[in-house]
């Protein structure tokens, strides 16, 4: 079981394994721009993908996430873009086993964080 | 030009196109006479794997077996569908399937997202994918092109179905059954069409009603009956299931009519389309001229635009069989039909005013003409609805339809001659869904209809028929007459015109000469 996310090629990946489910997508401001109808993003019931986010916007992101026990992992994206097309959580606890968690790094919150 | 001249050109021109829209007639009273027989037909000495079983078989009674269900993947295309979003994908989770995934391929710019990204979607079971496009390139072809990319890999089928509708919960056992149905035949199937129950709000205004009776004349008559005589059958945007390897190969096309231009190349492929009337999934329809008018228009373009595109293909192509190639012959300029009415109709009068016309000619042949090409498509809408067992109720929306078809007849014109003469597509005007509900289906309605065909098929006397008004067998007969009297009126006409009269080319060459000389 677990609750991860990684960043990749700009996309933006969080994902779920077990029985944690996903968070409710709608806590992320929509200044970040994330899911909402001018960026392009794909949600299925383990994982959650947005493309082309700024750097601005994972940052703050990453912020929200942590503060919801994600943990960041660095996987290869084929692994990630596969676990959205058929949710084989073994191949991708595989995948996390085989490269290990990574620490997030310390994100310090803005100012006018909201 | 001498008035002679004048009156002979014009009752030439209102015979050629009279004579045009009636092969158009025809097909319409055939194909009505077709369903009226179907229907109630003894079926049971006709062997198992005869065509006709296989258009009437009920999927209700052959399941597809637990354990034995390949892999669906059912594909909703979205734009701004916030009256109707909540609903579809509340039906999709109803269904009673177990390998299956929903795919929303959403174009939205509007509040919609803020549904799709509700957690209540994410169970699990049915799995429920969005894949949200920034823009909107290729419309509907360029968003479900997008959701074929993020499909389960395991899919062999895919469903697409357009956010009005509502689907039953057993129409992928339906959809499977009918693909096992045909796995012997010589063509390969591609896809299986159902019925695009039009039905939500048919009581909502008169637009609403006249729609409704076209539906149901074009998918439970003419198009059934293309099934019966192996012709052409087009995918029609909304339910129908398609092999997903083939669709993988094929893919769509960013046309505004991306099911026609996806029907021509699967066609010239070598595969077929299988329509049957029995899965059906009710949907709603345009409520206002405008839309209407709008939806109509990017039809009439898209699909001569692609006829034009595919035209030679076709003819040429080994793979498509001469019956399809006369029904793409017969499609190829439907659109401009009811503008070919109105011509003619304007011609007969200009030649009635000179009261000059040819020597075969005779004033009841003009009348039949025009009074069997004016019924064509009303009488097919009437057999519709009486075989759907809604003749009471829906009667009056054929006459809605025939101001309707008229009103809109200019437009369509135009935007089919824009499609024929134009270099590029047009953009795609989406038709707004209101959500709003007159008519619930249910089920009931399609198990109302199948017991209303078992009736028909098997009980034949009358005294037998419990609860069957007494008023309904005697409309089949009255309409089956009705049909043999509107087509054979002109053909007797003109048969009896034609020996009793001069030579036709005799007359052409006489306005020809007429108009060389001044």
């Amino acid at each position: 079981m677990g609750r991860h996310y990684s960043v990749a090629e700009g996309n933006l990946y969080i994902y779920t394994t077990g029985r944690d489910r996903l968070l409710d997508l709608g806590v992320f401001p929509k200044e970040l721009n994330l899911f909402e109808a001018d960026s392009a993003w794909r949600i299925s019931p383990w994982i959650a993908v947005v493309e082309d986010v700024l750097q601005r916007a994972i940052e703050m992101a990453q912020i929200i996430l942590q503060l919801n026990d994600y943990e960041r992992v660095s996987i290869p994206v084929p692994a990630l873009e596969h676990y959205f097309l058929d949710g084989d959580e073994y191949s991708l606890l595989e995948t996390i086993r085989e490269v290990g968690v990574e620490v997030a790094p310390v994100v310090n919150l803005p100012d006018d964080a909201p | 030009m001498h008035q002679y001249q004048i009156g002979l050109t014009a009752s030439y021109i209102a015979l050629t196109l009279g004579g045009f829209y009636f092969i158009y007639a025809i097909k319409y009273y055939i194909s009505s006479l077709i369903a009226l027989a179907l229907f109630s037909m003894d079926t049971s000495r006709l062997p198992p794997e005869h065509r006709i079983h296989r258009i009437l078989a009920q999927r209700d009674g052959e399941p597809v077996p637990i354990g034995d269900e390949p892999w669906v993947s059912i594909h909703l295309p979205f734009f701004n569908e916030l009256n109707v979003a909540r609903r579809i994908l509340e039906a999709c989770m109803d269904i009673n399937y177990t390998n299956f995934e929903v795919l929303v391929a959403d174009d939205s710019r509007d509040t919609t997202v803020e549904i799709l990204r509700e957690r209540g979607w994410q169970h699990g079971s049915p799995i429920i994918k969005f894949v949200h496009r920034k823009d909107r390139s290729g419309y509907k072809g360029g968003a479900l092109k997008e959701a074929m990319k993020f499909m389960h890999p395991l899919a062999e089928y895919i469903v697409v179905f357009d956010a009005d509708f509502v689907p039953p919960a057993n129409i992928l056992r339906q959809f499977i059954h009918q693909f096992r149905l045909h796995e012997k035949d010589v063509k390969p199937v591609a896809a299986v069409q159902g019925y695009q129950l039009h039905y939500l709000n048919r009581n909502e205004n008169w637009i609403t009603k006249g729609v409704r009776a076209e539906f149901s004349g074009s998918y439970m008559i003419e198009r059934l009956a293309e099934e019966v005589y192996g012709a052409m059958k087009m995918v029609s945007g909304s339910v129908f299931m398609f092999r997903a390897g083939l669709l993988r190969e094929l893919g769509w096309n960013h046309s505004i009519t991306e099911d026609w231009d996806l029907t021509l190349r699967l066609y010239l492929e070598g595969f077929k389309v299988v329509y049957t009337p029995l899965i059906q999934a009710p949907a709603e329809i345009p409520t206002t001229v405008r839309r209407i008018i709008r939806q109509r228009m990017r039809w009439a373009e898209g699909h001569t635009y692609a006829v034009r595109k595919y035209f030679l293909s076709v003819i040429r192509s080994g793979r498509i069989t001469l019956a399809e190639k006369l029904e793409f012959l017969y499609f190829a300029p439907y659109y401009l039909q009811s503008c070919v009415f109105i011509i003619g109709c304007m011609a007969w009068t200009v030649a009635q005013y000179y009261k000059r016309h040819p020597v075969f000619w005779t004033p009841t042949l003009g009348w039949s003409l025009v009074l069997s090409n004016f019924c064509a498509i009303p009488v097919m809408g009437l057999t519709g609805v009486f075989l759907e067992g809604d003749l009471a109720e829906d009667y009056s929306g054929v006459f809605s339809f025939i101001a309707l078809s008229y009103f809109i007849m200019p437009y369509q014109a135009y935007a089919a001659l824009k499609g024929l003469l134009e270099a590029e597509e047009g953009y795609w005007v989406r038709t707004l869904k209101t959500g709003h509900v007159t008519d619930y289906f249910l089920g009931v309605k399609l198990r109302g209809l199948i017991e209303w065909i078992n009736r028909l098929r098997t009980k034949r006397d009358l005294d037998l028929v419990d609860d069957l008004p007494i008023i309904r067998l005697p409309v089949r007969r009255l309409l089956f007459f009705c049909i043999v009297f509107l087509v054979c009126w002109p053909l007797l006409e003109f048969v009896c015109g034609v020996s009793t009269g001069q030579c036709l080319v005799y007359n052409l060459g006489y306005v020809l000469r007429g108009v060389v000389n001044g």
